[in-house]
């Protein structure tokens, strides 16, 4: 099994890599050139569906560009990196629901005109045979026309009119528009369960390798000021108290991207373990991203501290996606519970 | 004392220590320095060796696993006498020589601990599950530190497959420092979990116990070739660039 990327597998990365870096900087989120507080990337999903990358993974007979989960995961490994809105999800996700069923409906969201936000339990969600009702926060549901739903057991797609009860809250990572809502019997207009198959697996891998993104992002920044940063007549990088702090984010890092590398290949093979190994890639990666963010503070010291510096938004954006779709206590508890994933 | 090449025979005077097994072994590898003027890793050659051979002898080590356990050697020379036909590869040739058989045992040895290392981490689990009950795991501590470790033991055969992936490439470079220092540590924090599983009785140590003594073995996990701390400054130099 190879898991390093293939050519054209890398000429994807480097074309996403490079609009990302024109149109995408993580200068954009510092507080001088963005007020703080919302969506920075909405003007981004028209240019990234022009570049076929909301659709990248959809099959070709759903309107996508028909590449493989390989391909997908890579992708959001580079939109962790630039903290790319995690709306991005739900545009991601639901394209491929609606792609089977409901083509028009997936056509707007890979090109962009649709914007899809998400919904992520704020307790228990009580619905079987694909009725949902609980409370809801919503992810960049502002401009959305639909909301993809994704607890512990399903991933449901949903127009936005179904969420009653909308009201705004700030939110810990201020780059994004947060909602509580709630559904009352509630009817996706497509949905899976967790046991069905692959769109969880997905789910969790997109999660896992856009935390690989935010976990590298993270160690990137602390490793270029470590090199630069002097104290006691030495950049603090010379220092294994720093340096061994360094060391630990890029054993993090590589940790999580090997999983996601290697869950990405068993769910482009449609192999029986993807739930298996998308799983473990989300509690390995989101793991690395907490860890990560929280170690590249430290590691800047005080200006870690203030908003002039990406460092903390790492670990902001590592918390949210930790809960989208159910925190890691969540997630560990379906890993080894009763009816583990295996 | 003589030292080196001697008419036909190699001499060999000194002492080595951290010698695994030498006490069970009938013969042993020996890198001995036979040119003392050459420079740090010429003039070593690689001979065969052995144990019987007059003048060795053997001060045990006991380590902290059980009483009584003897793992390590020093080992004491005194004349040692060794044929020159017993030198593998070329006189003062040595370090390649022993350059290729530590990729050797660096490269096979680590897969094969990964794959016993998940098959350890599934029988913790059907553990827990006697003892805690399969449902109670989902939301015990237990189970969440378990459910870590299952992942993480599952990345580390991923770290594995990276591995492999780039020799395919190149030979093997500091990157395999991320897998051994990722891995060294998980592998105490599977033996430790063993301990909480079992409860108050993992103070006794039973003849044919299966957890207690593996578990006290991990200590020399992050220490045995190359500490976590050296591993560290191998990945901050020379994966991250970091300056010494």
């Amino acid at each position: 099994m190879n898991l390093l990327p293939t050519e054209e597998q890398q000429q994807i990365v480097d074309m996403v890599r490079g609009f990302l870096a024109a149109s995408a900087p993580l200068e954009r989120l510092r507080p001088d050139k963005f007020g703080q507080i919302g969506n920075p990337d909405a003007a981004l999903w028209p240019k990234m569906a022009e570049l076929g990358i909301l659709g990248l993974g959809v099959p070709e007979d759903g309107g996508g560009l028909g590449l493989s989960a390989v391909e997908e995961a890579l992708t959001y490994i580079e939109f962790g990196r630039a903290l790319v809105s995690v709306g991005v999800l739900g545009a991601t996700l639901g394209a491929h629901l609606a792609a089977r069923t409901m083509p028009d409906i997936a056509a707007a969201i890979m090109a962009g005109t649709s914007a899809v936000g998400l919904a992520t339990p704020r307790g228990a969600v009580a619905g079987d045979d694909g009725i949902f009702s609980s409370e809801f926060h919503l992810i960049e549901a502002n401009e959305a026309d639909f909301i993809l739903l994704l607890s512990s057991d399903a991933i449901a797609l949903f127009r936005r009119e179904e969420f009653s009860r909308q009201s705004e809250r700030l939110s810990m990572d201020s780059h994004m528009r947060l909602m509580r809502a709630t559904l009352e019997n509630g009817k996706p207009l497509s949905w899976s369960s967790v046991k069905d198959g692959i769109d969880h697996a997905r789910a969790n891998l997109l999660i896992a390798a856009y935390a690989t993104g935010v976990a590298e992002a993270a160690l990137a920044g602390a490793v270029d000021y470590a090199k630069v940063r002097e104290q006691f007549g030495k950049p603090i990088g010379s220092f294994q108290a720093i340096k061994h702090k360094c060391a630990d984010m890029a054993i993090a890092a590589e940790v999580a991207s090997c999983q996601v590398a290697f869950a990405s290949v068993t769910l482009s093979k449609n192999s029986d373990e993807s739930r298996f190994h998308a799983l473990a890639s989300r509690i390995v990666a989101v793991d690395s991203a907490l860890k990560n963010g929280a170690t590249g503070i430290q590691v800047h010291g005080a200006i870690g501290f203030t908003a002039e510096v990406e460092a903390h938004l790492f670990v902001k954006r590592a918390h949210l996606i930790d809960f989208i779709g159910g925190d890691q206590r969540v997630q560990k508890g379906q890993f080894i519970g009763a009816d583990a994933v295996i | 004392m003589p030292r080196g090449i001697v008419g036909d025979e190699l001499v060999v005077n000194g002492s080595k220590i951290w010698t695994s097994s030498a006490h069970l072994a009938d013969w042993q590898e020996l890198l001995v320095r036979t040119d003392p003027a050459a420079p740090k890793h010429k003039g070593i050659s690689w001979v065969i060796c052995d144990m019987q051979t007059p003048g060795i002898e053997l001060r045990p080590i006991l380590i902290m696993t059980a009483p009584g356990h003897h793992h390590f050697n020093q080992v004491f020379y005194t004349d040692v006498r060794i044929p020159l036909s017993n030198v593998v590869g070329e006189v003062n040739d040595g370090w390649n020589v022993a350059m290729s058989t530590l990729g050797f045992e660096r490269g096979t040895a680590g897969m094969l601990e990964n794959i016993r290392y998940g098959a350890v981490v599934e029988r913790l689990v059907d553990m827990a599950r006697q003892r805690l009950g399969a449902s109670a795991l989902e939301n015990d501590d237990i189970g969440q530190r378990l459910a870590q470790l299952r992942a993480e033991v599952t990345a580390v055969r991923a770290m594995t497959y990276r591995i492999a992936s780039r020799a395919a490439i190149a030979p093997p470079g500091s990157e395999a420092s991320l897998a051994r220092a990722f891995f060294s540590q998980l592998q105490q924090r599977i033996r430790r979990i063993a301990l909480d599983i079992i409860g108050p009785d993992s103070i006794e140590l039973p003849e044919d116990d299966p957890w207690i003594r593996p578990y006290l073995r991990t200590y020399s996990n992050t220490i045995a070739a190359g500490t976590s701390e050296i591993q560290r400054n191998i990945i901050g130099e020379r994966v991250l660039g970091l300056p010494r």
